[in-house]
């Protein structure tokens, strides 16, 4: 018996009539995973340049869609073209990297813009589960849902990620920090 | 690490304290569809032109005749205005409003437009039958009953709605999305579903499918248990949509039984994702 997938069926039908070029079922799928390519966004390069490059992501997938095989998860694959975007960006456009790298020596002073130059200092397997998690308000089982990571290693890095986070801000440690070994 | 995980218990003061600093800072929506950005500075250009048109179209909008569904038939025509009531006495004919598509509504019904626009044409059927011929993009008119809502993407069908709110809807092409109670039934072209009251609509069934199918279908929607596995065995080839429907209502090991009778009729193997699983139920359906 084969291990079933657990993309929603529905999704998969929006994705067909979205590759047969219906808008409105593209808008379905961008509805579902807005937030979450958002949040990678974010995890890499300031707001107004996250919120600039959501339509370039948009576009691409919008373009693409039709090589998309399927052999992984959609939140996958856009969370890829997300990426790509970023370093696409950074290389086009260094403002963007001067930006982003402005920004790591900051004190942990409590301002939102501030704690995300903090978490985006922090190793890129920490970065976006925290902003999808703090920002975004995914939780975890959803975080590793959407971008097709195993709970577990969305688990790890949650903890890892907050950990060292906490420390980088001045905050108290949680009691229960360096649980990440409990079941997922 | 519970709060932080799943967002549930107590506890985690830090967590809670960064959520609330960076919620301002979530994804808040943007324009869709989405524009490329060398598209985007040409753009900001024409919105300068744009704010001058809009100013024209003002004027215009003001002067120009409203969206109206006009009723024809009981030897007269007239427009029916949003929130009335339309309980006519023989057949009548609906011609939606921008030559959308027309409406025929048998007589003894009970409907009214509810919005028309150029977003929107929503009517509500609160008993009765109706047959619509809608030519429009997806999703623009749509029909509300006491079961759910039908959309329309783009098709022709028909609604009937008993006394007691039930509904039943036959497409005859293109297809119909259901709503109702959280969950959408997806209604192709050669099959039907029904919806009741404040329960999700049921799984959609072709036309042609057997007796006995369609029997064993319906006693496991009326929720009895121990139906499932004459469902598998009484299915069809062209029953593959009904049990692509039915795997996403299961769980574990009946979801695997019911994946695997699906496979089976498709002729897709265990390890080819949904997507190819889907494109094959609507290939052997044709």
């Amino acid at each position: 018996m084969t291990a079933l997938a657990s993309i929603d069926p529905t999704e998969v039908e929006w994705l067909a009539l979205a590759r047969r070029g219906d808008r409105p079922a593209f808008e379905r799928l961008f509805l579902r995973y807005a937030p979450m390519v958002h949040g990678v966004l974010l995890a890499r390069v300031q707001r107004a340049d996250a919120d600039d490059l959501m339509q370039d992501v948009f576009v691409t997938a919008l373009e693409r869609l039709s090589t998309f095989a399927g052999e992984e998860k959609l939140g996958a694959w856009l969370a890829t073209v997300a990426r790509h975007k970023v370093i696409d960006a950074w290389r086009t456009r260094p403002k963007l990297m001067a930006a982003s790298e402005a920004t790591t020596a900051q004190p942990p002073r409590r301002e939102a813009n501030e704690v995300l130059a903090v978490i985006r200092t922090l190793p890129e397997a920490y970065r976006e589960p925290l902003v999808l998690r703090l920002v975004e308000g995914l939780s975890g089982p959803e975080i590793a849902e959407q971008v097709g990571l195993t709970p577990q290693s969305v688990r790890v890095n949650l903890c890892r990620g907050m950990k060292l986070l906490r420390e980088r801000l001045g905050l108290a440690p949680e009691a229960s920090d360096g649980d990440e070994g409990e079941g997922a | 690490m519970s709060y932080l995980w799943d967002k549930k218990g107590d506890g985690d003061p830090g967590a809670r304290e960064l959520e609330s600093l960076l919620a301002g800072e979530k994804f808040s929506g943007m324009a869709f569809p989405p524009v490329a950005s060398a598209r985007r500075g040409a753009r900001r250009a024409l919105l300068a032109v744009a704010a001058v048109l809009i100013a024209a179209c003002a004027v215009f909008v003001v002067l120009r005749p409203r969206d109206v569904v006009t009723v024809r038939g009981e030897g007269r025509e007239r427009t029916l205005a949003n929130g009335e009531w339309l309980e006519p006495k023989s057949n009548v004919t609906l011609a939606l409003a921008r030559e959308i598509g027309v409406v025929e509504v048998r007589g003894d019904s009970r409907l009214r437009v509810q919005r028309v626009d150029g977003e929107q044409q929503r009517l509500e059927l609160e008993r009765g039958h109706l047959h619509a011929v809608v030519n429009a993009p997806p999703r623009l008119f749509v029909v509300d009953t006491p079961s759910g809502r039908a959309v329309d993407l783009g098709c022709e069908y028909t609604l009937e709605v008993q006394r007691d709110g039930s509904t039943r809807i036959d497409v005859l092409s293109g297809r119909v999305v259901l709503e109702g109670a959280g969950r959408t039934t997806t209604v192709l072209a050669g099959m039907w579903a029904v919806s009741r009251p404040g329960a999700a609509p049921q799984v959609a069934i072709d036309t042609q499918a057997s007796p006995a199918f369609v029997s064993a279908v319906q006693r496991l929607s009326s929720g009895e248990p121990d139906v499932l596995g004459l469902v598998l065995a009484q299915a069809d080839k062209r029953d593959a949509v009904t049990l692509w429907q039915l795997r996403s209502r299961t769980e574990n090991e009946t979801r695997e039984l019911v994946d695997a009778k699906l496979r089976e009729l498709v002729a897709v193997p265990a390890s080819a994702p949904d997507e190819k699983v889907w494109e094959a139920c609507g290939s052997v359906r044709q």
